[in-house]
């Protein structure tokens, strides 16, 4: 008896971010970002987030002593999922998975325009006494973005300088 | 009741058995360990002596040794079992709570309970084997039968069996009893309430070593092979521990694994984001899950990266959350984290794995359906037209992944809980 084990699924590679891809990444509310413990055991959370469109780069903003900053200060590659998820139809599903690098900003010196936004976007969430002063930003810095909506892959590299 | 004494000091106090074994001399000198090993050989010199000494019959020999054998078998358990329940932490439901601290007490507190059934035993032994059948003991002592220190060396013996067995009943009586109550105590959880499945484990284990007392009474089968009144009272004995112990083990198995609120968001939710990690680098992606009451079950594809990364690390951390972009209070989140385990591999190792856990895929093939119907018709439906990595065939193309939970947090709005597992 012989069995044919399926195929790699068949992943497009592109040269830009898909315009796809970017919509979820603007119009998603929820980011889940997953961190490494040493020893590579996995940690994952579901946070709020920016999405800077002109310098790519994915704000996430979290408290000074959570988890998941500790595990960035020991590792900094990191993995982001943002996904528009349908209970009716795997067909539907889409989704953006961007793996890279996170940078730890202090809110003091993180940009003033993207915070604004931060709090525009979840106003209804952080109240009027969100404490800003134990925040701190997560700078992600996409080196791969995985897109896929259905059976449909794409995977965008970061070119090399 | 305890008198000045703490709670802390009381449960601190021992049975008779641990309380002779620090007094005597030379065991008091002993590491527990050696405890048993000393007593063996101390009982068996006197033993030893005294066959020497009165000339016995050879049978005596064996059948005294054994019934020795059985006292130091039983007292090793005895020694393993009681750090043990000493050590268990309080479950954080209150009932829980009050149901382990009765059984504790009961255990380790009163010497009333302690003495009934190793008295109950040891009338009954001492009435059959002087008033009721005589030649019993005249066959085994021969010439020394009536020689008062093989008298006191014989009753010794018997309350060393009768004390052990009566305490043994009695300990399974509690246990099964307290088991019973946890599980119905457990079905009253609310909220983050609960007992850490790790505190149950511990006393599931604890629960066969009451097995292993009830076992170890095989050991005075040859002595009371001779007489059917003490093998009625040995079978009743066997049939009752292991009767007791096996209901005890079945009502542990009803206790829940996690408290309610985690329970509703494992069973409502619809999405889980599994993260695996391979050279440093994490990788979340979303699945679609089900949960048995123990384990979290997703499926894989053959040809994903996530099927190559679990093959290598098996460290796994799955998000279930309830999400809502209107009301904060209703965003609720939980992260298991523990080992992931393939099951559905065609490989040596895998296809064994199909024999211990085939029929429980076949239950989780079946929530899938349950949970997923339209997921589930979609697969089937479209089966010609998908690529083949993500058609529903079972073992083919797609793999089942069962995480089985070490670390659970509950996040309510952005607040997080450490919950034990």
């Amino acid at each position: 008896m012989t069995l044919t084990l399926p195929q790699k699924t068949n992943t497009k590679k592109t040269s830009a971010i898909p315009e796809a891809a970017r919509k979820i990444l603007r119009d998603g509310f929820f980011a889940y970002l997953g961190t490494a413990e040493p020893g590579c055991v996995p940690h994952v959370t579901a946070m709020f987030y920016i999405w800077d469109e002109e310098k790519n780069f994915l704000y996430l903003v979290t408290s000074k002593e959570s988890q998941k900053v500790l595990n960035i200060r020991r590792n900094r590659k990191v993995s982001v999922t943002i996904d528009v998820r349908d209970p009716t139809s795997p067909a539907r599903n889409e989704g953006v998975m961007i793996r890279g690098v996170a940078f730890l900003v202090e809110m003091e010196v993180a940009y003033e325009y993207l915070m604004l936004r931060y709090l525009e976007k979840y106003a209804e969430f952080l109240g009027t006494g969100y404490p800003l002063g134990s925040r701190i930003a997560i700078r992600v810095t996409p080196r791969t973005i995985s897109y896929w909506k259905g059976t449909e892959f794409y995977k965008w590299k970061k070119p090399r300088k | 009741m305890n008198g000045g004494l703490t709670t802390k000091d009381a449960m601190q106090r021992k049975w008779i058995y641990e309380e002779i074994v620090d007094r005597i001399p030379p065991f008091r000198w002993l590491p527990p360990t050696f405890d048993v090993v000393a007593q063996l050989l101390l009982v068996e010199t006197v033993g030893v002596i005294a066959f020497i000494y009165f000339q016995m019959p050879t049978e005596a020999a064996i059948f005294g040794s054994l019934a020795i054998l059985y006292t130091v078998v039983w007292s090793a358990g005895c020694l393993y079992v009681i750090p043990w329940v000493r050590r268990l932490r309080d479950p954080t439901n209150k009932l829980e709570r009050i149901v382990l601290k009765e059984y504790k007490s009961r255990l380790l507190l009163s010497r009333k309970y302690e003495l009934i059934g190793g008295i109950a035993a040891f009338a009954a032994l001492i009435i059959y084997m002087f008033y009721i059948d005589t030649e019993y003991l005249q066959y085994f002592l021969g010439a020394g039968y009536g020689n008062p220190l093989l008298t006191i060396l014989i009753l010794v013996l018997a309350w060393d069996i009768a004390y052990r067995m009566g305490l043994s009943m009695v300990t399974a009586l509690f246990t099964a009893w307290r088991s019973i109550s946890l599980s119905s105590a457990a079905r009253k959880r609310m909220g983050l309430a609960y007992t850490a499945y790790s505190e149950v484990r511990t006393l599931k284990y604890l629960d066969m070593i009451n097995l292993y007392w009830g076992v170890s009474g095989i050991l005075l089968l040859p002595l009371a092979y001779g007489s059917v009144l003490l093998l009625l009272g040995l079978a009743g004995f066997l049939v009752g521990m292991i009767g007791l112990a096996s209901l005890s083990l079945m009502a542990m198995e009803t206790v829940p694994w996690f408290p309610p609120d985690v329970e509703s968001i494992l069973n409502h939710e619809r999405f889980a984001y599994v993260t695996v990690c391979s050279n440093k680098q994490p990788h979340v992606t979303p699945v679609i899950f089900v949960y048995d009451g123990k384990y979290l079950y997703f499926a894989i594809s053959v040809a994903s990266a996530k099927y190559r990364i679990i093959k290598k690390n098996r460290n796994i951390a799955v998000l279930v959350d309830m999400r809502d972009r209107q009301y904060p209070m209703k965003n609720r989140a939980v992260l298991l984290r523990g080992k992931g385990m393939i099951l559905g591999e065609i490989s040596l190792k895998g296809i064994f794995k199909l024999f211990l856990y085939g029929l429980w895929l076949l239950r989780v093939r079946w929530l899938f359906s349950k949970k997923y119907p339209k997921y589930m018709k979609y697969y089937d439906e479209q089966a010609q037209e998908l690529p083949p990595a993500w058609q529903n065939k079972p073992f083919l193309s797609r793999l089942i992944v069962r995480v089985e939970p070490e670390k659970i947090t509950y996040w309510r709005e952005a607040r997080p809980t450490t919950l034990r597992a």
